[in-house]
């Protein structure tokens, strides 16, 4: 009895906590999403009124060669992207948690890429990825590689706004110098007492209670990454010959520039249905290896 | 070699490795003020010279002359503590109502609530706009303001996280104690979570100071303009003079520099979970 | 007596009313861009109509879809009264009837198609009827680095006029270092999309100099695979090849300008482009950069005519508005000789200061932009041309007399970019890196391209609303 009424009084509090965004979701949110599932099934150009057609949105998807392109681009980013991002941000976080002199002006430039404007970035990755004078092929050079031509070759643009994205981890950095923040100082000394190394110390304490921010970046960063658009967007427009036409801007171009919005709200879908199973898999897998308190 | 050798040694490697690194970070930025001191004489030579010779200062006034930005910051300003507060209040209370309180149909809205981030913004936010236009807010900060008040799933979910890492104990004592849900919140779990907090709140930060779609969309009077969009009156349809929108450019990005350096040294660094008791 | 009084005093009552209703202020809005010559211009209309007040908004960043906004406002139901539209998205906003038929218009304020421009006029019609009014607009011509030239053993005065110019001309001028890459170009025929840096528009300009067309005179089919085109885009491919050094270095050496800080012509790598008319004044500020200004090339193919291409502005009036005279009153005056001077002063204070933050001496190099209005052409060359130097005062006349040559991206047959616009920007542009990566032959690539813009335009002909 007294269970029960506990109980109660936690569901009751529970929905009293979440209320703000309950209610933000069934003023704001819930409509325009249901709308685009309507959108789905329409011929709509915006400007008049959607025009229903059932599944021919999704039906021609499928036989349309670029949205198998533009997916196929999407998860080669996504599969690189994502764990690379995580593994630098996460070292990145390491190192600036060191205990040494100007580490806030340190933290700072490394998130300065984050914050600066897309020309900036984009000056500075014309001068490490240039073919000719850039840096990295300068590098590679002298240990006799001879580097590819990056954002102007078909098979190595991809590569290269992936490593324009890892640039931009610096979110990623922040997040995980939080989580080291909060692993608390006494589990450390409990484990050098017990003669714990330092990496061992690493290994069975700070890893483990990173788990729970590991788990965000992985989530969100999946979420985002199938969803890139910017540097498409801005550097290359999709090119060449379509190596860097993201899911993303293939979905705008359908919408903004050849104003089918119910086309490309069929395209939304389908890929909230990618996103959707694959992040209840990680939310699945997480009972495996994520720790909380 | 004695220990302190070994210590000084170790901080000078670590200094060199982070500074060879921070000093491509920094290339962009460096990159930006340079340009914003020359002339186009000085700008489009190969290769670039880094250091200005002469140093030509008036593009930053004259980014003034060109575009009320004193106006753009005020806007966005005013935007901003509207949106770092609410997204404060509102994400940390769903959070923990998330991380902490069980219910029926719990992890139902917890996934609807990160669904919301899977569908491509660009196919709901024409039904979005027609909604605001419905109820009057178009021409008015409050498309830009008032949804932060019910939360962010990105950051909801972020907080999610950071309260579930909390001992037990801590609430647990509280609870016997006769606290109410809320008054945990509030003493328990708020004050240990500062470094994710202040995360939030500069992400947030940051999110307002770069948004150009929002204010684009919601906003018709050029007096109500906010930075982000004040930029783009310096790529007018003649191309862009590189000196004057780099000098725009840097002023706009110094902020969120300065307060970025500065807030990391309250929240950040230094903050340690004391002690369980007994 | 009393009767006498009733009326005197009626027939001054409707007098005062209807004189207050005239003098009544009538706000329009409208959506174009807010740049101070901009916003100067939109003030010295309302001193010339102190009865209408213009509350301006920014459309979009320069040169960027206008879509976004503007359609999310008509779908919401607060369209502008007026606004401006780029010429490549015109037609297909106007097929779906957003705009304000300003046919009745134009035949009560007698406006004449012969006073604008034809190719951008009639791009501004859907189905007979006249849907905008052309603003701003621009061209593409050729500049050559004389400096360069001369060095290479070329006549500086003399500029590239056919596609065996481009060749010879570029083997003379190509440099390269001692591993075997070019360092400096002669020409690099660029195609813009995915290619940022370095002109654009050399591909529309080459392949309508062919002769052929690109969409049925019906509008309802892209003939992009004609084999004239094939054979333009042939050129190219070798072109590439043979003084480029392969479209992948070249594309790497354009994009070193990306963001056009670090442009190749402005650097003094590139030595020929074809480049619109705007960049003239960047290039003005740079004193040792020694610049010629000429028509663009013709490909050597019988039948080749000379065309160069003109994108710019629609100024169009929304179906729905509340305010059509006055929305009206004011894009005639935008777009006329009028609104073209007042533009051009109030530029023209802007250039003066640019110039000096330059620390340039004197008085600054300008060159008004063009409209697609003669009279307004004109009348700014009676006023600009005298006050320029002798360089500038060659390369101002090419640019006004390139106008006589050009067609325009708006326009549903022929040249224009039919009523896909965008679709055939971006499949073109995919076509033609295909060609010159060597992924497809051109004729393959263009075959692609046509049969993926043919199924567009057949679905967007079906949604068309105007009749």
């Amino acid at each position: 009895m007294e269970q029960s009424r506990l109980k109660r009084q936690e569901s009751i509090a529970f929905y009293s906590f979440i209320s703000p965004w309950l209610i933000g979701f069934i003023f704001f949110t819930g409509g325009p999403i249901i709308a685009s599932l309507y959108f789905s099934l329409t011929n709509y150009n915006v400007v008049s009124k959607p025009e229903f057609t059932g599944f021919s949105n999704y039906i021609n998807l499928f036989n349309d060669p670029l949205f198998w392109t533009s997916l196929y681009n999407t998860i080669y980013y996504a599969i690189f992207f994502i764990p690379l991002g995580i593994l630098i941000a996460f070292v990145s976080a390491i190192m600036l948690n060191q205990e040494i002199k100007g580490l806030a002006l340190y933290r700072t430039i490394y998130y300065l890429p984050s914050i600066v404007p897309a020309v900036a970035n984009a000056i500075l990755w014309i001068w490490l990825l240039n073919p000719q004078w850039g840096l990295i092929n300068t590098g590679l050079r002298l240990i006799r590689i001879e580097g590819p031509g990056w954002l102007s070759s078909e098979q190595w643009a991809k590569p290269g706004i992936i490593l324009m994205s890892l640039w931009g981890v610096g979110s990623w950095i922040i997040i995980y110098l939080a989580g080291l923040q909060g692993v608390p100082e006494q589990l450390y000394e409990a484990a050098e007492i017990d003669g714990a190394t330092k990496f061992q110390r690493f290994i069975y304490v700070t890893v483990p209670l990173m788990t729970p921010t590991i788990f965000f970046t992985l989530v969100t960063g999946l979420i985002g990454a199938f969803q890139v658009f910017t540097q498409a967007y801005i550097m290359t427009n999709g090119g060449p010959v379509n190596s860097t036409l993201f899911y993303a801007l293939y979905l705008f171009r359908n919408a903004f520039n050849y104003l089918k919005m119910g086309y490309a709200s069929s395209m939304a879908w389908i890929l909230f249905l990618i996103i959707l199973s694959l992040t209840i898999i990680q939310f699945k897998l997480a009972r495996k290896w994520v720790f909380y308190e | 070699m004695n220990k302190r050798t070994k210590t000084i040694l170790n901080q000078i490697i670590r200094h060199i490795i982070l500074a060879i690194i921070g000093s491509l970070f920094i290339l962009p930025l460096l990159w930006m003020v340079s340009t914003s001191l020359k002339t186009n004489r000085q700008i489009f030579v190969f290769p670039p010279q880094w250091i200005p010779n002469p140093i030509i200062w008036r593009n930053y006034p004259d980014v003034f002359d060109y575009a009320p930005f004193l106006l753009y910051f005020k806007n966005t300003a005013i935007i901003e503590v509207a949106c770092i507060t609410g997204i404060f209040i509102s994400c940390s209370l769903v959070a923990y109502g998330f991380a902490r309180l069980n219910a029926p149909g719990k992890n139902f809205l917890f996934l609807l609530m990160l669904s919301t981030m899977m569908l491509p913004y660009q196919v709901w936010m024409i039904p979005l706009y027609i909604l605001f236009t419905k109820i009057g807010w178009i021409n008015t900060f409050y498309p830009l303001t008032i949804p932060a008040f019910f939360g962010s799933p990105l950051y909801i979910f972020l907080l999610r996280q950071f309260f579930m890492t909390i001992p037990h104990e801590l609430e647990d004592a509280a609870r016997i104690d006769g606290c109410s849900y809320f008054r945990i919140y509030w003493q328990i779990i708020l004050p240990l979570t500062k470094p994710a907090l202040a995360t939030v709140m500069i992400f947030t930060f940051m999110g307002v100071w770069n948004d150009f779609l929002g204010p684009l969309l919601y906003l018709q009077s050029p007096d109500k303009y906010t930075l982000a969009v004040g930029l783009q009156v310096f790529l007018s349809q003649h191309g862009a003079d590189w000196g004057l929108l780099m000098a725009a450019s840097t002023m706009v990005v110094l902020p969120v520099i300065v307060i970025f350096f500065f807030t990391q040294k309250q929240f950040i660094q230094g903050i340690v979970l004391t002690g369980l008791k007994g | 007596m009393n009767k006498k009084l009733i009326v005197f005093c009626s027939v001054l009552l409707t007098i005062t009313i209807v004189s207050v209703a005239f003098a009544e202020v009538t706000t329009i809005t409208f959506w174009g861009w807010i740049s101070p010559e901009w916003v100067a211009t939109y003030r010295d209309f309302e001193q010339q109509y102190p009865n209408i007040k213009i509350k301006e908004s920014l459309i979009s960043e320069a040169w960027a879809s206008t879509a976004e906004k503007f359609l999310a406002a008509v779908a919401g139901g607060n369209a502008p009264d007026a606004s401006l539209m780029n010429s490549h998205e015109f037609p297909h906003f106007a097929s779906l009837g957003v705009f304000y038929d300003l046919t009745q218009f134009i035949k009560r304020d007698k406006i004449s198609g012969a006073d604008w421009f034809a190719p951008q006029w009639r791009g501004a019609q859907f189905s007979g009827k006249q849907f905008a009014l052309p603003g701003i607009t621009d061209t593409r011509v050729t500049y050559w680095n004389k400096k360069l030239f001369k060095s290479a053993g070329l006549n500086p005065d003399k500029p590239p006029a056919t596609g065996k110019d481009l060749e010879e001309f570029s083997s003379k001028l190509v440099k390269k270092d001692a591993g075997g890459n070019i360092i400096q170009y002669g020409f690099i025929p660029t195609i813009e999309i995915g290619m940022p840096g370095a002109g654009n528009a050399f591909m529309w300009c080459w392949l309508s100099s062919t002769g052929a067309k690109w969409v049925s005179s019906d509008g309802k089919k892209y003939l992009v695979n004609d084999p004239k085109f094939v054979e333009a885009l042939d050129w190219v491919v070798k072109f590439y090849d043979k003084y480029c050094g392969g479209a992948e270095k070249a594309s790497a050496f354009l994009q070193a300008g990306a963001g056009a800080a670090q442009d190749p012509f402005l650097t003094q790598k590139l030595a020929i482009k074809v480049d619109g008319d705007g960049g003239y004044f960047q290039m003005a500020t740079i004193p040792d950069l020694d610049v010629g200004v000429a028509y663009v090339p013709i490909p050597d193919m019988p039948g080749a005519v000379r065309h160069t291409f003109s994108c710019g502005s629609m100024y169009a009036i929304s179906a729905n508005t509340k305010h059509p005279e006055e929305a009206w009153t004011f894009i005639k005056w935008l777009s006329g000789p009028e609104g073209a001077k007042a533009y051009a002063k109030n530029a023209l204070e802007q250039r003066k200061k640019d110039w000096a933050r330059q620390q340039l001496p004197g008085e600054p190099v300008y060159i008004p932009n063009l409209f697609n209005n003669r009279q307004a052409v004109k009348e700014l060359e009676n006023i600009y041309l005298p006050l320029l130097p002798t360089k500038a005062k060659q390369a101002y006349k090419v640019i006004t007399g390139s106008l006589n040559h050009t067609l325009s991206c708006a326009g549903l047959t022929g040249t224009g970019w039919g009523l896909t616009g965008l679709a055939f920007y971006n499949e073109m542009g995919t076509a033609f890196q295909a060609a010159i990566y060597h992924k497809m032959t051109p004729k393959e690539a263009l075959d692609n391209a046509a049969a993926v813009l043919n199924k567009g335009l057949e679905e967007a002909w079906k949604q068309v609303k105007v009749k």
